[in-house]
């Protein structure tokens, strides 16, 4: 095949990554046709970071999802409500799942060694609570434990999640590689562990009101934490260990909404 | 023209939810979609509520690349959703509900904007200084910049049918849907938009080259 062939063809595919079987016979003899597909493609993947001031569903139009005359203010997001005790007791136990991973995770975090401080003499330890990332995690357990309804769970693991994500992207061009490190993998067993685990537990016919929302919530996070991964190349690979456990995440959470165990 | 500056309290979204640059799972989403779309049309607005949310930011980016206007894109989405709702009894089961949104919000951008000279919003000044990071992720700030305005000057109806290959992964069949055009027109209006761009592009990718 001559390039312009090739270089047609790829303008003209469904998707130029991935040419069909003679097309890629000449890339693979061709460096001037790669280059071109290296091209197409690297174009239209930035096609995807062109950025575009946020927007969210106006209130008034979500209330149209509302059921009529239930009361709810117009501002609040529609969400499945979830009724008797057997069932509330079942998604309890999504959240307390996510609370155990906190602690898990806590645990964990309290048995990492802590930097030394250079004194005089022997270095004193701070009480892990001290750290604020810390800190927040263990209100954020509290705070799940006590939580009384569905909205209030969802909302608080979506919180927990998304501190993980702003702490990370705070620290993210300044902390240490390891650091970080230990921060995805906090955010991993939260996710794998917590909500996840929790999550399979779930009744069918409750699974799409109470996980569909954090679905999405992981998939922003995942989305984010790969933009960041080229913001902050030094910390790439905890960054997009955090976007894996997100992605991972809310494709199990994905395939629970539709039946698949 | 005047140029709108944005405010300085408005921030920039995350990219597209493709932007894992994974393949995007259509088939899963068709098949979720179908789910809801049966329940909202059986009567359950809650359903309808989720198609919402879940296509209310996907549905917004498109038409603010068409639009170039932040509150006329949201007016289109909000415009697009309410005419979904109303004809949902309309909807054929089992068609792609997602195409079927996007032409209803086409068929509005058409309608109302196409011919319009509105105020347009420049290239957003909070973006994200990319990092170094490998060639093949991100171009530079002044690169998407150049993007940016490449993919704004390109006829509106190659910029539709061009975001929806590439921001929704439509097949150029459901491309065809969704403008209300042929798959052939569709996959020509694709690669129109793609040449251009390669034109337009050729002297930043060759200083951008790894």
């Amino acid at each position: 095949m001559r390039c312009n062939v090739v270089q047609r063809r790829l303008l003209e595919s469904q998707d130029p990554s991935r040419p069909a079987a003679e097309v890629l016979h000449h890339l693979a003899v061709c460096g001037l046709c790669r280059e071109w597909q290296r091209r197409i493609v690297h174009i239209e993947r930035n096609v995807l970071l062109l950025p575009v001031p946020e927007s969210a569903a106006p209130a008034d139009l979500l209330a149209r999802g509302q059921p009529a005359g239930n009361g709810r203010s117009a501002a609040v997001p529609p969400r499945r409500g979830v009724g008797g005790a057997r069932s509330r007791a079942a998604v309890l136990r999504v959240a307390l799942g996510a609370a155990a991973a906190v602690l898990l995770a806590l645990s964990w975090w309290a048995l990492q060694p802590r930097p030394a401080r250079p004194t005089s003499g022997q270095p004193k330890k701070e009480p892990f609570v001290r750290d604020p990332l810390v800190a927040q995690l263990v209100n954020h357990d509290v705070q799940l434990a006590d939580a009384k309804n569905v909205g209030e769970r969802i909302q608080l693991l979506a919180r927990l999640a998304d501190d993980l994500r702003a702490e990370t992207e705070q620290v993210g061009n300044v902390a240490r590689t390891e650091d970080l490190v230990k921060l995805a993998d906090l955010y991993g067993k939260v996710v794998r562990e917590g909500i996840v685990r929790r999550a399979e537990g779930l009744e069918r016919k409750q699974r799409t009101g109470v996980l569909d929302p954090i679905a999405d919530q992981l998939e922003r996070a995942g989305n984010r934490a790969q933009q960041l991964s080229v913001q902050y190349p030094s910390a790439s690979e905890p960054l997009l260990a955090m976007a894996a456990a997100s992605r991972k995440g809310k494709d199990r959470l994905r395939d629970l909404i539709r039946g698949k165990t | 023209m005047v140029s709108n500056q944005l405010r300085r309290d408005e921030r920039t979204s995350a990219p597209h939810p493709r932007v894992c640059l994974e393949a995007f799972d259509s088939d899963r989403l068709l098949d979720d979609d179908h789910a809801l779309v049966e329940q909202a049309r059986g009567g359950d607005r809650r359903a309808f509520g989720l198609l919402i949310e879940r296509y209310w930011y996907r549905l917004y980016r498109w038409l603010y690349h068409l639009t170039h206007h932040q509150h006329g894109a949201e007016d289109l989405a909000q415009e697009a959703f309410l005419k979904a709702f109303a004809a949902l009894r309309s909807f054929r089961p089992g068609s792609n509900f997602r195409a079927w949104l996007f032409r209803i919000a086409y068929n509005g951008f058409v309608n109302q904007w196409r011919q319009d000279v509105r105020v347009r919003q420049p290239f957003p000044e909070h973006l994200a200084a990319p990092g170094e990071g490998p060639a093949e992720q991100a171009m530079s700030e002044e690169g998407l910049r150049l993007l940016a305005r490449a993919v704004g000057r390109l006829p509106p109806e190659f910029r539709a049918a061009f975001l929806l290959r590439v921001e929704e992964g439509l097949s150029f069949q459901e491309i065809g849907a969704a403008l209300n055009v042929t798959e052939a027109t569709a996959r020509w209006r694709v690669f129109k938009a793609r040449q251009k761009l390669m034109n337009v592009l050729a002297p930043q990718l060759d200083r951008e080259k790894p």
